[in-house]
C-alpha cells in the first residue's frame, strides 16, 4: 500500500493543481452552433476551422468542441430547460426558437456592444431589425435568405410557358406540366402537420396576400397581441393550396405527395419529378447528390419571386439566424467576442459559401465570389421583399396552421372554412395570452 | 415502551432487532432513493404542475388554476381524437402482437434445418433503433422512389400508389404495422422460450388420447403459456400507449390528426406552446388510464393464479 501511495499522492497532486489552473486561467465558452454539430456539408471544413482558428482569435479563451444538439427543434428544448445553469455562453437558433428564449429572459440584449462594434454598419438593416425585440437587439445575423419559387427553365420552354407571375398563372403552368410532362409534377410542396417548412411556405403566400404583413400585430393601447388579418386572407391561401392539389385535372400538384416532409420536396426537385417550387437557397447543396441534380440546379433552374394573387404586394418569408449571449452566462465579454467572430466578415462568407445560403452582411455580399455567384445574386435580390416574423410564440400557431392547411388540402373542410377556423384559433390564442 | 408490553419483547431486544435490520435498510435505501427521486418526486410534481399555468417561457408567472387544464383538455377536439387513437392503437397492436407473435413462436419452434438462424434473424426487427425502422418505412413508402410503390407499379397496381405516410386512410395502420414489425418477434422468441419449457410429456399423453394438433394447442400449449402472454401484454400496453416515436417521427401526429395519439399531442403542448402546466394535465391523464389497464392487467393475472 506503501508503494502505491508514493506514486498516487503526487499524481493527485497534479490533478488537483491542473484542474485549478485551467479552472483559474482558461475561460471556457460553451457554443452551441448548428453548423459545427449537425450532419451538413458545412460540418467538417468549419470544425476544422474552429479547431485551429478559434484559439487564435480568441486567445485566453476555450471554446467547448461539444456544439450542441444538431437539430433546432432538440436544441431549443434542452435551451428552454437548463439556460438558466449559464450554458451554453452562446446560442445558434432559428428566429422562432430566439424569439422563444428572449420571451423565457433567456437573452442578454447586446445593443451596448453592438453599438460600439466598427463593424454594425456592415449588416442588413432588415435582418437586424429581425432581431430586435421591444427595441433591444438579441441576436447578430450569420446568414439570412427569403423564399423564392424556383422552376425548370428547359421544361417552361419545352412547353413555350412564361414563368408564372400570379397566383392564377402559378396554378396554370402547374397543371400544364403535369399534364404533358409524364411522371413531372407542376410543383413540390411540403406539407406535412407541424413541419416548419409547410408553416414557412404557407407564411410566404401569406405575406402576400396580407399587404406583407404578420398576422398578428402588436396593440399598444390594449398592451397585446391583436389579430391583423382576416378569415377571408387565411381562406385565399387556402384555396390556393386546394387548387394546387384539385382545381385541374392532373392537378399543378401530385395529390399522392400531400403529406410530404421537406427531404421529400427537395428531393423530388432535384430529381426531376417537379418542375417548380417554393424554396430557399440551401437546395444547391443538393448539387453533390449526382450528375441530375447537379445539371438541373446549375443549368436548368429559373430563380423568380413567389408569384403575386390578385392584390398582393411582393412579399416573403425571411429567415435570419442569430447568435445571441445567453442572459444567465458568466463571461458576457468573451461571448461577445466569440459573437464577434462568428459574425465577421471572413467566417460569414466562409460558412455562407458552404451553405449556399446568403449573407446578411454587405460587405461579405460584395465580396467577388458572391457577386459572380448568379444564385447568390438572385436570391439577394429578393431579401428587401423578406418579411420578419413577429416576436410571439410561433409553437402552437405553426400547429394551428398546419392542421387547417391539411384539412383544406386533404377536402376536410373547404377553404374558406378553413380560413375561419384558423382566424378563431389564432384569436383564442391572443385573447388567452399564448403568445 | 407500550410495544415492549404488547409484544413481550425487552427494549434491548427491540433495539437489537432494529440494528439488525437497519443493514438491510441500508442496503436499499440507494436504490429506493433513486426510485424516490427519479420516479416518485417528478410524478408529483407533475401533477402539482397539471393544477397550473406554468409556462416554460414565463417560468416566474406560474399560477393555480385549480381544475381549468383538465376542462379545456376534456373540451379539445384534438385531444379527443388522440386519446381515442391511444387507446385503438394500444388495443389493435397488443392483441394482433399476442396473436402473430404465437403464429411466429410455433413457426420457430419447429426443428427444421437452419431454424436457429432464423431465430437469430427475428430478432433484428427489435434490436433496431427505433429512427432507423422509421427512416427504413418512410423510405418505403415515399411516392415516387418508394419500393412498395415501385412494386404495385410493377405488377399493374399503380393506381394504387401513394405517399401512405401522407394518406389519411393508411397512415394509421401503417403506424400499427410498424409496432406489428418490430414486437411480433419479441412476442415470438418470449413465447417460444416458454414452449420449451413445457413437458414433451403432456403432448405425448394428449397424443395417445387422440388429440390433434389444434386440440393439443388450445389446451396444453395456450394454458401454459398464459403467465407469459400477459407479462407480454402488461409490458406493451405500458409501451404502446406510450410510445411517441413511431408517429412523432413518421407522420408527426398527421395528416389532418389522422395519427395523433396522446404522447405527441402532450409533446406539442409542452415544446411547440411551452405549456407545461396543460401538458401536464394531459400527462395525469394519460398515468390515470394506464394504471388503470395495467390494474385490469393484474385482475388478470391474480384470477389465473388463483385458478
Amino acid at each position: 500500500m506503501r508503494i502505491k501511495f508514493r506514486y498516487l499522492l503526487p499524481l493527485a497532486v497534479a490533478l488537483v493543481a491542473t484542474t485549478v489552473s485551467s479552472a483559474g486561467f482558461a475561460k471556457e465558452l460553451d457554443l452551441w452552433f448548428t453548423p459545427l454539430s449537425s450532419q451538413g456539408p458545412t460540418v467538417a471544413p468549419l470544425t476544422q476551422w474552429a479547431k485551429e482558428e478559434l484559439p487564435k482569435l480568441l486567445p485566453g479563451v476555450t471554446v467547448g468542441s461539444n456544439y450542441g444538439p444538431p437539430v433546432y427543434q432538440d436544441g431549443q428544448q434542452k435551451f428552454v430547460v437548463q439556460g438558466r445553469k449559464g450554458k451554453p455562453d452562446v446560442i445558434e437558433s432559428v428566429l422562432e426558437g430566439m424569439i422563444a428564449y428572449q420571451r423565457a429572459g433567456l437573452l442578454a440584449p447586446i445593443d451596448e456592444f453592438f453599438d460600439k462594434w466598427a463593424d454594425k454598419d456592415q449588416f442588413i438593416p432588415s435582418t437586424i431589425k429581425a432581431l430586435t425585440i421591444n427595441g433591444k437587439l438579441y441576436g447578430i445575423p450569420y446568414n439570412t435568405n427569403v423564399r423564392v419559387l424556383l422552376y425548370r427553365k428547359d421544361l417552361f420552354d419545352k412547353y413555350s410557358l412564361t414563368p408564372p407571375k400570379t397566383w392564377d398563372e402559378l396554378l396554370q403552368d402547374g397543371a400544364t406540366i403535369s399534364s404533358k410532362e409524364s411522371g413531372v409534377a407542376g410543383i413540390g410542396l411540403t406539407t406535412k402537420s407541424g413541419s416548419v417548412r409547410t408553416f414557412q411556405e404557407f407564411i410566404s403566400f401569406f405575406f402576400e396576400a396580407n399587404n406583407g404583413e404578420n398576422p398578428y400585430k402588436y396593440d399598444d393601447a390594449a398592451k397585446k397581441w391583436a389579430m391583423n388579418t382576416t378569415p377571408e386572407k387565411l381562406g385565399e391561401v387556402f384555396k390556393l393550396y386546394a387548387d394546387f392539389f384539385f382545381a385541374a385535372t392532373p392537378s399543378a400538384a401530385n395529390q399522392n405527395s400531400r403529406g410530404n416532409d421537406y427531404q421529400s420536396t427537395d428531393t423530388d426537385y432535384v430529381s426531376g419529378k417537379s418542375a417548380m417550387v417554393p424554396m430557399g437557397p440551401w437546395i444547391y447543396q443538393y448539387r453533390a447528390n449526382g450528375d441530375v441534380a447537379k445539371k438541373i440546379l446549375e443549368e436548368e433552374t429559373g430563380v423568380i419571386p413567389l408569384p403575386l394573387p390578385p392584390g398582393g404586394v411582393q412579399a416573403t418569408y425571411l429567415e435570419v439566424k442569430p447568435i445571441s449571449i445567453n442572459a444567465f452566462s458568466k463571461d458576457k465579454e468573451d461571448a461577445w467576442k466569440l459573437i464577434q467572430v462568428l459574425t465577421s466578415k471572413d467566417f460569414v462568407a466562409k460558412e455562407n459559401r458552404l451553405e449556399g445560403v446568403n449573407p446578411p452582411r454587405k460587405d461579405v455580399a460584395d465580396l467577388p465570389d458572391f457577386k459572380s455567384d448568379w444564385w447568390e445574386q438572385a436570391f439577394i435580390a429578393q431579401l428587401p421583399t423578406g418579411v420578419a416574423l413577429a416576436p410571439i410564440n410561433w409553437g402552437l400557431v405553426i400547429n394551428d396552421i398546419t392542421e387547417e392547411l391539411q384539412k383544406a388540402i386533404y377536402k376536410n373542410a373547404t377553404p374558406e372554412d378553413a380560413g375561419k377556423e384558423l382566424y378563431n384559433a389564432l384569436e383564442q390564442r391572443a385573447n388567452g395570452g399564448q403568445l | 415502551m407500550s410495544a415492549d408490553t404488547s409484544s413481550g419483547q425487552t427494549p434491548v431486544a427491540i433495539w437489537w432487532s432494529l440494528w439488525k435490520n437497519s443493514f438491510g435498510y441500508a442496503l436499499i435505501f440507494p436504490a429506493l432513493f433513486v426510485i424516490l427521486g427519479l420516479n416518485l418526486y417528478p410524478t408529483i410534481e407533475g401533477i402539482v404542475t397539471s393544477f397550473t399555468n406554468q409556462s416554460l417561457i414565463n417560468p416566474g408567472e406560474s399560477a393555480w388554476v385549480g381544475l381549468e387544464n383538465y376542462a379545456k383538455l376534456l373540451k379539445d377536439p384534438v385531444f379527443q381524437i388522440a386519446l381515442w387513437h391511444s387507446l385503438e392503437l394500444t388495443f389493435s397492436a397488443v392483441v394482433l402482437q399476442v396473436l402473430l407473435g404465437l403464429v411466429l413462436a410455433h413457426l420457430l419452434i419447429q426443428k427444421v434445418p437452419g431454424i436457429h438462424f432464423f431465430r437469430s434473424v427475428a430478432m433484428i426487427t427489435w434490436v433496431l433503433p427505433i429512427i432507423a425502422s422509421v427512416v427504413v418505412f418512410r423510405f418505403m413508402t415515399l411516392p415516387n422512389y418508394g419500393l412498395i410503390n415501385i412494386l404495385l407499379a410493377e405488377v399493374g397496381a399503380g393506381q394504387l400508389a401513394r405517399n401512405w405516410f401522407g394518406d389519411e386512410r393508411s397512415a394509421f395502420p401503417l403506424i400499427l404495422i410498424m409496432h406489428l414489425w418490430r414486437n411480433v418477434p419479441f412476442y415470438a422468441i418470449a413465447f417460444m422460450a416458454a414452449m420449451q419449457a413445457i413437458s414433451a410429456d403432456l403432448y405425448e399423453a394428449a397424443r395417445i388420447d387422440g388429440a390433434g394438433e389444434w386440440r393439443q394447442f388450445w389446451f396444453i400449449t395456450l394454458p401454459n403459456l398464459r403467465y407469459i402472454v400477459l407479462v407480454m401484454v402488461v409490458l406493451h400496453v405500458t409501451f404502446t400507449f406510450n410510445n411517441f416515436d413511431f408517429v412523432f417521427l413518421s407522420t408527426g401526429g398527421g395528416p389532418v390528426n389522422a395519427t395523433e395519439v396522446l404522447p405527441t399531442y402532450i409533446y406539442k403542448q409542452a415544446w411547440n406552446g411551452y405549456a407545461l402546466g396543460y401538458a401536464s394535465a394531459g400527462g395525469v391523464i394519460m398515468l390515470v388510464i394506464l394504471v388503470l389497464l395495467v390494474m385490469i392487467c393484474n385482475r388478470f393475472i391474480k384470477g389465473l393464479s388463483e385458478q
